[in-house]
């Protein structure tokens, strides 16, 4: 287990995004990830907010991309998943499988995690 | 439609209107980089140009419809006082529809590798909305935030949603990013995520 504990569901799901979007992975598109693939809506601020935790955290790393019209000429600032990110995102699925092993009550799907 | 509109010929100065096809204006477009198709008017309706020498130099041209403007000092290669009056001089027969004429001349043959800085065509957020945003947001995070805002705004929400309705939008978003990001509330949430994750652990 990682020494901050697992990771929320929030997280996870940022991390998934990341993982799926790879070297595309800023702000604007980890958003419309997340809404298109579970149907909420989420703002760009709790994106952000979960980023800068991951960030100081050192489970994700961010670098300044180039800037485009559509952004006002603000640059975007990429995302991408460190070691240490991958190893806490993958203790978290395995706590999350060992809970879910010998349950076979019909509500939960089976499905591989990403990456781990 | 405007007083140009009868006449036989005119040549093209300062505070004068152009009407002009929306096929051949998005056709002038294209070539000049812009994406005509994110201001949303209606196909029937046409685009109207007005002109104004701004005095330093350069020239306006308005978009009524979209009230928008482009500034030729916002092209990267702004057009001279000698293009321009070359323009000014093309006898245009305004019966035959292509007005359009003014405007791909204007944007292929004088300004062959113009391109505008697209942000001016653009859609833009509300201003207070993103006035907020920078009085709220940590200086850091500032830029990436309304940045990434601004382009789902610009890219996503105004086409699929409509001028008004992606406005609305965008003060819902800026009203939850600053909710997230202020610094009590925010103080907040860290605690109550802290306190639930050492719960759970």
């Amino acid at each position: 287990m990682g020494k901050d504990g697992y990771l929320g569901e929030f997280e996870i799901k940022v991390m998934m995004a990341l993982i799926r979007l790879g070297p595309n992975a800023y702000g604007m598109t980890i958003r419309r990830d997340i809404s298109e693939r579970t149907g909420r809506d989420v703002s760009i601020g709790a994106i952000y907010a979960t980023l800068d935790r991951m960030e100081r955290k050192g489970y994700v790393s961010s670098r300044k991309g180039e800037a485009t019209p559509e952004r006002g000429n603000r640059a975007k600032r990429y995302f991408k998943i460190e070691a240490p990110g991958k190893r806490i995102y993958a203790e978290s699925w395995n706590a999350m499988d060992k809970m879910r092993e010998g349950l076979d009550d019909g509500l939960v799907t089976t499905f591989e995690p990403v990456g781990a | 439609m405007s007083r140009n509109k009868n006449r036989p010929d005119k040549q093209l100065s300062s505070g004068d209107s152009i009407f002009i096809d929306q096929q051949e204006a998005a056709r002038a477009w294209m070539k000049t980089r812009y994406e005509f198709e994110k201001t949303n008017w209606p196909a029937s309706e046409p685009i109207r140009f007005k002109v104004r020498d701004t005095g330093d130099g350069s020239y306006r041209f308005f978009y009524k419809q979209i009230k928008r403007h482009i500034d030729t000092a916002d092209l990267m290669r702004p057009i001279t006082k000698e293009e321009m009056a070359k323009l000014s001089n093309t006898r245009v027969d305004m019966k035959s529809v292509v007005n359009a004429i003014y405007i791909s001349i204007f944007m292929t043959q004088f300004l062959p590798n113009a391109v505008c800085k697209e942000n001016t065509v653009a859609p833009s957020p509300p201003d207070l909305a993103e006035k907020g945003l920078v009085f709220f947001l940590p200086r850091d995070r500032r830029e990436d935030v309304i940045g990434c805002l601004e382009e789902d705004y610009v890219i996503n929400i105004v086409p699929k949603l409509g001028k008004r309705m992606a406005r609305i939008w965008y003060w819902w978003q800026t009203i939850r990013t600053i909710w997230r990001y202020n610094g009590l509330t925010a103080w907040i949430l860290n605690l109550v995520e802290e306190f639930k994750k050492s719960n759970s652990s």
